[in-house]
């Protein structure tokens, strides 16, 4: 992966959370996908992809999103969003309805009765 | 430094060389330089002039154990920075103070009369044939002579250009160089990332179909008027149809990002004109 962005990934409490921190575009969504990938067991329920650190995202990174949202649906785990409410990416994860096919919260607390 | 100079005096040649290795971050428009004896670099603009003379040490391979230490310089916007080698400023029977008054003499715009030369001096190609012309003597160049004259490119108010290869690692760069410039326009937060993004996919797009294996070029070009921001990215590749890609979110994102999206093809390559207003300084 090139230097514009970093995959962390940790378990919390029922699910893995995966964080994307930097900017993804056509240089480095395939790599990243493929870290994001590698950060999740085949036995986790559901992951939280945290975007909070995400200064950038275009067409490769709704892409990749959605190619990942794919994999997961055929391993039977779920996959959430995680981005802030006045996040810059979220223009373009709502023009794209991302929204529409993926849950996306504002923060990894998850609130009560979830 | 230290490095360079420890490498030289392991060389197996008594040669000293001078060294000055300068460092430009364009977006706090700050110069780092340290200076190993090689002659200052020149540093000005419309109204003034001046030498770095700081962080001096001695040239490289020279002394045993030589400190180099680093100084900073804050560059005026449109400032233009000139450095040169000794042979430029070396005349037989002169001191080099006054060889670097005379070069110093040349940039200074009260010296040059206010015809055609004064036009000379916003042009860096002509700047420096101008200075090897008036410097040197021509019928007896002593030394060799090297020039480099640099001047970001001061985009305040005025129009962005920027031409990359077009390479998906470009894409990076080219968003810094425009987000930089919507700042300095004081453009709103959340327009300038609309339109980064736009203009990414547009680039994007170039970096995919436009040259297929051959190397080639993506060119940026934006004003802003009034509040109308205009945005071209064009190519001079043969655009390939965007087959077999998925989604195809690129050209939507963009037409939902800015006010209107033009997609120009021809034989001679693509231009991809769109417009949007934006908010200057922060919404009320």
């Amino acid at each position: 992966m090139n230097d514009l962005a970093r995959v962390e990934a940790r378990d919390v409490v029922g699910a893995r959370l995966v964080q994307i921190i930097g900017e993804i575009d056509l240089s480095n969504a395939t790599d990243v996908m493929d870290a994001v990938t590698r950060a999740i067991p085949d036995d986790t329920p559901l992951v939280m992809l945290d975007l909070s650190g995400t200064t950038y995202l275009d067409s490769t990174g709704i892409e990749m999103i959605f190619r990942l949202a794919d994999r997961l649906r055929l391993r039977r785990q779920d996959l959430r969003l995680v981005v802030p409410p006045r996040a810059s990416i979220r223009a373009v994860l709502e023009l794209t309805k991302v929204d529409h096919a993926i849950p996306i919260q504002d923060s990894i607390i998850t609130s009560t009765g979830d | 430094m230290s490095g360079v100079h420890e490498l030289a005096s392991q060389l197996p040649m008594p040669e000293m060389a001078t060294l000055l290795y300068l460092v430009y971050d364009p977006t706090t428009r700050q110069l780092r330089y340290t200076n190993a004896g090689h002659p200052p670099a020149l540093v000005f603009d419309a109204t003034r002039s001046t030498f770095l003379r700081r962080a001096l040490g001695p040239p490289i391979g020279v002394t045993a154990d030589p400190t180099y230490v680093e100084a900073t310089y804050q560059l005026p916007p449109g400032a233009t920075v000139l450095l040169y080698t000794d042979g430029l400023v070396e005349r037989r029977g002169k001191s080099i103070w006054q060889g670097l008054a005379r070069l110093r003499s040349e940039v200074e715009p009260t010296a040059a009369p206010h015809d055609v030369d004064a036009q000379d001096s916003t042009d860096l190609d002509a700047l420096c044939d101008r200075l090897l012309s008036t410097l040197l003597d021509q019928h007896h160049v002593p030394d060799d002579v090297a020039l480099v004259a640099m001047r970001p490119q001061s985009s305040i108010g005025g129009p962005l250009h920027i031409n990359l290869p077009a390479e998906a690692r470009m894409l990076a760069h080219m968003r810094v160089a425009v987000r930089r410039w919507l700042h300095e326009l004081d453009v709103a937060a959340p327009d300038v990332n609309d339109v980064l993004v736009a203009c990414s996919e547009a680039c994007s797009n170039v970096v995919q179909h436009a040259y297929g294996t051959r190397p080639g070029d993506m060119e940026v070009s934006a004003s802003l008027d009034d509040g109308t921001l205009v945005l071209v990215v064009r190519d001079t590749g043969q655009w390939r149809p965007a087959a077999g890609r998925g989604g195809g979110w690129g050209l939507q994102l963009m037409r939902a990002l800015m006010d209107s999206v033009e997609v120009e093809q021809s034989a001679g390559g693509t231009e991809v004109k769109m417009r949007r207003h934006v908010q200057i300084g922060e919404a009320p």
